[in-house]
């Protein structure tokens, strides 16, 4: 098979780009529900929290 | 379904086989005529529901906005809404004489012509890594990848709103990292445009993706490995074997993305209102505005403009994407 070609170097730059991409459009996703536990004060504060508290 | 398999006639069963093959063709052949009238009044029965509601809501009033196009119907009409009067072209000389028109047009372009090749890049890039390079976590990725979909756009615009905020907000916090001062993006008129090109691209080209997955397993690997071995690199394999053989997704793919482009309206709509300084106002959120002030005559005009060039863009998609064969 032609994936065996591959160099260890290039897969795991791949894996990187994925990951990458990964997080970038998850992160939103990730946000908006930890929001949905989060009171109106604490979804609107300045800075912003992460986790519910 | 009953209604369409009559029961055998009698003119047929009294007809004596005159040899010994089976009397199935004769019978047919002999009934066909009865058959067939009640077959297409049953067929048209069965299609009224569907016919009766499609005229009402689909035709009806498609029918009657083209009409309305061509009056000076207002909101104040609708008491009496055969009394208006016909203007002919007025509206849409109107139309393109409006500023505003004008400039949503430029918008709709923009977002169109901006947001139509990154969606699509973006999930080509996308199914080729998750086709063949990606063997561990491939489920995971393609359903993260997916999960911006399957939410509701208002839900994420929302959330886009406070990711872009301007001191606080997550995406100028990661450029902070790295020493960019980011803008106010969305109060911004040069960067709301491009940040609502980018949060589309984010939630549509999931969609595009599994569509180029589909194409993509299609493509034969012995293609690919005598390609290989007749020495092609894997970029002369993608150009030269994937890129035409993915020719019809990628004519379906773009002429989707770009029929919903351009009818773009929640993004702006939730996100900007259309501003700063109408920066971000689309030409179906102009027709709304048009329809809520009470103009309906001149927002019926507005969207048969969008609806020809919807149509035009399309027909030039298929000039040219349609196979060579």
């Amino acid at each position: 098979m032609l994936d065996t070609k591959r160099s260890a170097a290039s897969k795991w730059l791949l894996y990187t780009v994925v990951t990458l991409g990964f997080v970038a459009v998850v992160t939103p996703f990730v946000w908006m529900i930890l929001g949905s536990f989060k009171g109106q004060g604490e979804l609107l504060r300045v800075p912003p929290t992460w986790w519910p508290e | 379904m009953t209604a369409l398999t009559p029961a055998p006639s009698p003119v047929a069963s009294t007809v004596p086989p005159v040899d010994d093959k089976p009397p199935a063709g004769r019978r047919r052949r002999g009934r066909r005529k009865g058959s067939s009238e009640r077959q297409s009044r049953a067929a048209w029965i069965l299609a009224l529901p569907f016919m009766l509601l499609f005229s009402v809501f689909m035709a009806g009033p498609v029918i009657a906005s083209l009409y309305m196009s061509f009056t000076d119907i207002k909101a104040r009409d609708l008491r009496s809404p055969f009394a208006v009067g016909f203007v002919g072209l007025e509206n849409y000389i109107q139309v393109f004489g409006d500023e505003r028109f004008r400039k949503a047009a430029f918008n709709t372009a923009y977002f169109v012509v901006i947001g139509v090749p990154l969606t699509l890049g973006i999930a080509l890039a996308a199914a080729l890594a998750l086709n063949k390079g990606i063997t561990k976590f491939r489920t995971l990725f393609r359903v993260g990848y997916y999960t911006p979909v399957v939410t509701s756009i208002v839900a994420v615009a929302v959330v886009w709103r406070f990711l872009l905020r301007e001191d606080v907000g997550l995406v100028n916090t990661v450029l902070g990292w790295v020493g960019i001062n980011g803008p106010d993006w969305l109060g911004s008129t040069t960067w709301a445009m491009p940040s609502l090109i980018v949060m589309a691209s984010w939630r549509n080209f999931g969609t595009a993706m599994i569509i180029f997955l589909a194409g993509l397993q299609s493509v034969p690997v012995m293609l690919h490995e005598a390609a290989a071995i007749d020495g092609a690199n894997s970029w002369q394999r993608f150009r030269h074997i994937t890129v035409p053989l993915l020719r019809p997704t990628i004519l379906f793919v773009t002429v989707t993305t770009g029929i919903g482009y351009l009818q773009f309206f929640e993004e702006p709509f939730v996100m900007t209102n259309g501003g700063p300084l109408d920066s971000t106002i689309s030409m179906s959120m102009f027709t709304y505005g048009q329809f809520g002030f009470g103009n309906y005559g001149f927002a019926s005009a507005t969207s048969y403009v969008l609806f020809v060039i919807i149509v035009c863009l399309t027909a030039v998609q298929f000039r040219f994407l349609r196979s060579n064969t």
